[in-house]
């Protein structure tokens, strides 16, 4: 799962510094279709798809940290209370 | 479990640069290299015999067309209507003969079916070429693309221009470097989706430029468009200065420009601009263009491809001082030489 987020982070990096560049070039000259060819589109939507691939893994690494801290919490709890049982009584 | 040593943090950002780059390059070469439209003609629009009719549906099936070309076009007809008017492009009733009056001209050329002056113009920014362009017939009027056919390539406008033999030239819109607007050429059209506003000559020797949104293909291939440019911005409206233009305001300030205006059918006037050297020749703003134009008497008039990329020739020169000597493009205007290969 950290290698597909790496990957997909980088992608988004690189189609990202893309849209920036060409965004700029279209003010320039709108008329070369920097942003409204069909290559464009096609590279917005694989810019999407890289998106929505990066923002699945980390909504379901964060689901992940987040059960596995509840887990932790909880068996913190347990041992806490268990240890907290068989702590024996304060010498008089 | 072992972890690999994470690579330094500049390494990283270069590479991700080095990744936008290669975005970026392979993005070029789709746009602009391997642009994935037609090679061939999607139809005959007007075909000349003895006088030059209209071809809206007597017309071979395009080659290869583009997903958004099927859906564009109209299926050809099963019997082919008749076509409306004929377009006559014959203007020898108004074609001027005898010599030129103009004492200001630097250059002129005259045969029986062509005369063409050039005269130059200063303002206090800019440098610019006005050529007074007189056809006898409608095919006297004429555009060739770089490497003889659609889509072949890049060259500058002069080597096409020599290649056609062409008495006057001038840039044309490089349709290539979009895969949208109309493309109509010598009477064929090749690409039918818009992209600006669109400027169309028709057979019958009348010019007129559309906004984007008024442009309707169907409408101009049934009135038997000759040429049709998509580059823009259409550069008078009814006379005036548009109120605004369709195009950005990169493109609006002082720039090296070329330009075509229409007088009335058979007389035309190609407009080239000196730009971007500031002890010569700024350039003309996209107002002042469209002032120029309306000066010179245009009833309609249109921007073709402006910047590095203008340039205008006559009788294998090339006029005043094209902005580091001009850059390739694909496709010019003409006059005289050469009938069109594609």
């Amino acid at each position: 799962m950290r290698t597909f987020r790496s990957v997909f982070s980088h992608l988004s990096i690189i189609f990202s510094g893309m849209f920036i560049t060409l965004t700029i070039l279209n003010q320039y000259n709108p008329g070369m279709g920097f942003l409204t060819s069909t290559i464009s589109m096609v590279f917005i939507f694989l810019f999407c798809l890289s998106v929505v691939a990066l923002a699945v893994a980390t909504i379901m690494d964060n689901r992940r940290y987040a059960k596995h801290m509840h887990q932790r919490a909880e068996e913190a709890a347990r041992w806490k209370k268990i240890s907290t049982n068989n702590q024996r009584p304060p010498q008089r | 479990m072992h972890h690999k040593k994470p690579l330094p943090g500049l390494l990283v950002v270069l590479l991700d640069l080095l990744g936008v780059g290669a975005a970026l390059g392979i993005f070029a070469l789709f746009l602009f290299v391997i642009p994935s439209g037609s090679d061939g003609p999607m139809k005959n629009i007007v075909l000349f015999g003895a006088t030059p009719t209209i071809a809206v549906s007597a017309t071979p099936e395009p080659a290869v067309q583009t997903d958004n070309a099927s859906l564009a076009t109209p299926a050809p007809t099963a019997t082919p209507s008749p076509s409306p008017t004929p377009a006559p492009g014959d203007f020898s009733a108004t074609f001027p003969t005898g010599e030129f009056d103009d004492e200001a001209s630097i250059g002129s050329y005259a045969d029986e079916n062509l005369r063409v002056s050039i005269t130059e113009h200063r303002t206090d920014s800019a440098v610019y070429f006005v050529a007074d362009v007189w056809v006898r017939n409608i095919q006297g009027f004429k555009t060739a693309f770089a490497g003889d056919k659609y889509n072949g390539g890049y060259e500058l406008p002069s080597d096409t221009a020599s290649k056609n033999n062409a008495i006057l030239s001038l840039s044309g819109d490089c349709y290539r470097a979009r895969q949208e607007g109309i493309v109509i050429r010598n009477g064929v059209l090749y690409r039918d989706t818009r992209s600006g506003d669109v400027c169309i000559l028709y057979a019958d020797g009348t010019m007129e430029s559309y906004y984007e949104s008024e442009f309707d293909i169907d409408t101009a291939v049934a009135r038997g468009a000759f040429q049709g440019w998509s580059f823009g911005p259409k550069l008078i409206d009814n006379g005036q200065i548009p109120a605004s233009y369709n195009t950005s305001d990169a493109i609006m300030s002082h720039n090296p420009r070329a330009a075509i205006g229409y007088f009335a059918p058979g007389h035309y006037c190609l407009v080239y601009v000196d730009g971007r050297q500031p002890d010569y020749s700024k350039g003309l703003t996209m107002e002042e263009l469209s002032q120029a134009m309306i000066d010179l008497g245009c009833v309609d008039a249109y921007n073709l491809d402006g910047g590095q990329s203008s340039m205008m020739t006559f009788q294998g020169q090339v006029i005043g001082q094209p902005y580091k000597g001009g850059r390739e493009i694909s496709d010019i205007i003409y006059f005289g030489g050469n009938d069109p290969v594609a």
